[in-house]
């Protein structure tokens, strides 16, 4: 896990300047982020037309507030957490809702037979996260996917970065309980992962 | 110092986590193979276009000085709006002179003085 460096938030301040003076310059962010939000949507929802509909109305959020943006030194993905979180609640209280199954993507141009053993594993890691209590896997998503710092997590979600090591402690200590140790690492090479 | 202390310095440092307890490395070692696992998810190159489409189409609900552009009505508009200006402040010198000539003190020229 790589929390973001000064440097690269430099660099993403300056993406979102540009972005600001020119909306074609937005497209990068959109690339690095969108796999991020989709995921984090789709993991807190188990519905992949949810996923696909709040993840694009993050982006058209994003998009109308790019204007009056205002960058505090943290993530640009730490905003559209909160936005995609926040759209997710919204539609939650609807009524009507359903929630599915967990159902994973397909790893795209992964060759089954080779990598069976690491996907068969990738996969019951990402429905254990999915099945997680709400909040510890809001925290696990931001934190192991998002790459967020508890401050940055506890912004997202409200609560207290004491209440984030807490969620975080319960959620890994569930799983760990849940999975077992990881798959060793010469059975995952051997398998192409 | 509680076990979630332990356990979050050791998410944020592998020097921590080299030298932690069995218990925490273990939950450390999940903690990455979630990341590694999370990481996969990505979205087809079809899916990510059509959601940013989607997204655009969004935010196109246009303004009305957009949609006056689109239009190409917005340069009419403003010759309208400026014919308008034209010609109420002339209206207004018009009826400045008049109350002016109402007012104002035959010249003794015009007397044939």
């Amino acid at each position: 896990m790589a929390h973001r460096t000064p440097a690269e938030l430099e660099a993403e301040r300056l993406e979102i300047l540009a972005a600001q003076r020119d909306r074609a310059a937005f497209a990068p962010l959109y690339e690095r982020y969108v796999d991020q939000i989709h995921a984090y949507v789709y993991t807190l929802t188990h519905d992949m037309e949810q996923a696909n509909d709040v993840t694009a109305a993050t982006f058209a959020k994003a998009i109308e507030e790019l204007p009056r943006f205002e960058w505090r030194g943290v993530p640009y993905s730490a905003w559209l957490y909160r936005v995609a979180g926040n759209l997710v609640s919204r539609e939650h209280r609807r009524p009507g809702w359903i929630e599915l199954e967990p159902r994973m993507l397909p790893d795209a141009g992964a060759d089954p037979s080779l990598h069976a053993e690491a996907n068969d594993r990738a996969d019951s890691v990402r429905a254990a996260v999915a099945a997680l209590p709400h909040d510890q896997r809001q925290a696990i998503l931001l934190r192991f996917r998002g790459d967020l710092r508890n401050r940055e997590i506890a912004e997202v979600m409200g609560r207290s970065e004491g209440a984030v090591k807490l969620l975080t402690f319960r959620a890994l200590t569930a799983l760990r309980q849940r999975l077992g140790a990881p798959l060793p690492a010469e059975r995952l090479s051997r398998s192409g992962s | 110092m509680t076990a979630e202390d332990r356990l979050d310095e050791a998410l944020s440092s592998d020097i921590v986590a080299f030298a932690a307890s069995s218990e925490v490395r273990a939950l450390v070692d999940t903690g990455d193979e979630i990341g590694d696992a999370l990481s996969t998810w990505s979205l087809d190159a079809a899916t990510r276009t059509r959601l940013f489409a989607d997204a655009l189409a969004m935010t196109s609900a246009p303004s009305i000085n957009e949609r006056l552009r689109a239009f190409g009505l917005d340069r009419r508009v403003q010759a309208i709006a400026g014919g308008a200006v034209v010609t109420c402040a002339a209206a207004a010198v018009s009826v400045a002179i008049a109350k002016g000539r109402r007012h104002a003190p035959t010249s003794p020229a015009a007397l044939g003085v």
